[in-house]
């Protein structure tokens, strides 16, 4: 899976997996449960239009990596087409959004969604 | 409700908006409404969806209040309640503390009879279906 999310502390921390950290420029995101909105499982999100790439990458449709601004927003994405998408808002952070594929989708969902 | 301190010029009623994902979510239940949908009804974009509510979860809660602060005595919202309990209370504190406190006068006779009355009427076994 492109990343591994734990909550730990008071602290949700997310980490690509090795080659996605190259493509995507960034190699650990730390953030505060406060600065945390909530956490949705999106399955269409893939589809729709990302932005300009603020750096991005999108590879072949397949996979997409990297800095995406749109409507005035930031937003990280780290996600193939093959796996499920978790959307995570943001509050008074570097990215208001961050798109991730990881493999515990449901259970970081519920997880984020109970901070408080 | 989270409020979006992004810049983003507001040019929606966000009472409309929660009213028009209320009847999404009265049609599709909570886990089988999809972001798509919701962007479809109301009209807004996703960023603009996300950025009001931060999640899908936070649009259901917002449906719910605003259920259970004007029209508490109302059928689609016992079916809001209904689907709350289905699908979100038993993983969601915050859902569960909503529902507990609506419950806090109601006698558990009164609440299975209003429950079960509602599930029969949604599940349109008993004939409602004859007009589609």
């Amino acid at each position: 899976m492109s990343n591994k999310i734990t909550l730990k502390g008071n602290k949700m921390i997310v980490e690509p997996s090795s080659l996605d950290k190259i493509f995507s420029l960034t190699n650990k995101l730390t953030i505060p449960f406060e600065h945390i909105n909530g956490a949705t499982i999106d399955k269409d999100i893939v589809h729709t239009y990302k932005g300009l790439k603020r750096p991005g990458l999108s590879v072949s449709g397949q996979k997409w990596c990297g800095v995406f601004q749109l409507d005035g927003e930031k937003s990280f994405w780290n996600v193939s087409k093959s796996e499920t998408p978790l959307v995570i808002t943001l509050n008074h952070e570097k990215y208001d959004l961050l798109v991730l594929g990881i493999e515990n989708a449901n259970e970081i969902e519920k997880l984020i969604n109970n901070l408080y | 409700m989270y409020d979006s301190d992004m810049g983003r010029r507001k040019t929606y009623d966000v009472k409309n908006i929660i009213q028009k994902m209320k009847q999404v979510f009265l049609v599709n239940g909570y886990k089988a409404t999809s972001l798509d949908d919701l962007v479809k009804a109301t009209g807004l974009l996703r960023g603009s969806l996300y950025a009001e509510f931060g999640s899908k979860r936070s649009m259901f809660v917002s449906v719910l209040d605003t259920c259970l602060k004007q029209h508490l005595h109302d059928k689609d919202t016992w079916e809001i309640i209904l689907i709350g309990m289905m699908e979100l209370s038993a993983q969601d504190q915050l859902v569960r503390d909503k529902l507990k406190a609506i419950f806090v006068d109601v006698n558990d006779a009164e609440l299975s009879d209003k429950l079960g009355k509602m599930i029969i009427q949604r599940s349109k076994i008993n004939g409602d279906d004859k007009h589609e």
